[in-house]
């Protein structure tokens, strides 16, 4: 609950002082499994559908992404993650690289993932490059461990820098979600993505993200 | 010992856990916490196992977190005692039969004796590492066996004989990673 109250009060006050606000809904499906002991792959296809922007309701379908992970787990539990991602919106694409550093432990009572992303993307416009630091938190409702059937918390935070041409911007990213075990392979999480950038040229805008996810592992 | 070793790794633990009220804990169990917490705050869970089902109470005591095990009517089951500092080499002889490599994520000590264990609670414990010997230690830890990393659970006597080894089975953390 304390935990809740934390996010909603970041919330708030981000979003007020936010100068444009667009909002929209994220739905996607991730898929993973194991290649071979250490190796795994992950698939992720995430389209963004925007609800609200420019300060009216309107329904566009804004894009579509595709992404593929090759990750290796090394004997200190870190994990390093290589891959791509397909950009599809309207008539352009964008390709995007992605290496990632991931480690995931439990406490007595959560679970809590670290992670650092760069990745670079290529498309019709200039070369955009991030560096992004990510942490995720999960806690089931009942009990420490999360069983199947259950439902369980996750906030996570997150800090990107990206460079694009000589622009340089900041993002910060808040999510809130709740999700339910639905079986050893399968769990569903809804819940609302914020991001918020143009904190560096004090252009704040805020996008607000109604998400769905749908995560299921084939090993 | 290597056949007992190959016999046991093939188990596999899976386990149910979930958090209940004091009310649903049998009177015998309640009133055993009760003698050393007195009114101080604990936490019942009710576990099931491929080993059968459990009350568990949880509680931190000095800077150390403790668990009590009962089984289902309220008999003592065991005291395990979460440790922070641990020597690795008094329990490697074991461990380096077993895996090409390990690491340990958690140790905990476990007194089987109910009277001894009430006495060592209600005296405080303020150091559990220096407690006497009998006990057992009860370890997860991180094992690298025909190159796969795995998480195990190994119990073993003061004395490093092995009284069961067993895979904890994992959650996929994609949801968290990615």
């Amino acid at each position: 609950m304390r935990y809740i109250f934390f996010f909603i009060l970041v919330f708030n006050s981000i979003v007020c002082n936010a100068q444009e606000t667009q909002s929209g809904i994220l739905p996607f499906i991730n898929l993973s499994g194991q290649i071979q002991n250490e190796l795994s792959f992950n698939v992720k296809i995430e389209s963004r559908q925007f609800l609200y922007q420019d300060k009216a309701l309107d329904y566009d379908y804004n894009l579509t992404d595709i992404g593929n992970v090759i990750s290796y787990k090394f004997w200190n539990a870190i994990k390093l993650s290589m891959g791509y991602m397909l950009r599809i919106e309207g008539d352009n694409f964008e390709h995007r690289s992605i290496q990632q550093l991931t480690k995931t432990f439990s406490t007595n009572s959560f679970k809590v993932s670290w992670r650092l992303r760069t990745d670079q993307t290529f498309g019709a416009s200039k070369p955009e490059y991030r560096i992004r630091a990510r942490i995720a938190l999960q806690k089931p409702f009942n009990g420490n461990e999360l069983n199947n059937k259950e439902y369980y918390l996750k906030l996570t935070h997150e800090m990107l820098n990206d460079w694009k041409g000589r622009v340089h911007d900041l993002d910060l990213r808040l999510l809130g979600f709740v999700g339910y075990k639905l079986d050893d392979n399968q769990r569903l999480e809804f819940g609302v993505d914020t991001r918020f950038d143009k904190f560096i040229n004090n252009e704040l805008r805020s996008n607000i993200w109604g998400s769905i996810g749908y995560y299921v592992n084939i090993d | 010992m290597l056949i007992t070793s190959v016999k046991l790794y093939s188990q596999v633990k899976t386990e149910k856990e979930y958090e209940i009220f004091k009310d649903s804990v049998p009177k015998v169990a309640y009133d055993y916490v009760q003698s050393i917490r007195k009114k101080k705050k604990v936490k019942w869970y009710h576990e099931e196992g491929s080993d059968g089902t459990r009350l568990e109470c949880k509680f931190k005591l000095g800077s150390f977190w403790h668990s009590i095990e009962f089984d289902s009517i309220g008999q003592f089951g065991d005291v395990e005692i979460q440790l922070k500092k641990y020597n690795e080499t008094t329990i490697s002889h074991p461990l380096d039969s077993l895996f090409e490599k390990w690491r340990i994520l958690k140790c905990q000590l476990q007194l089987t004796n109910s009277q001894r264990a009430l006495e060592l609670l209600n005296n405080g414990m303020k150091n559990p590492e220096s407690i006497a010997e009998p006990f057992n230690y009860e370890v997860e830890l991180l094992g690298k066996k025909d190159n796969s990393i795995k998480v195990y659970e190994i119990l073993l006597t003061s004395s490093r004989d092995m009284l069961f080894l067993r895979e904890i089975q994992q959650n996929s953390n994609a949801n968290l990673e990615f």
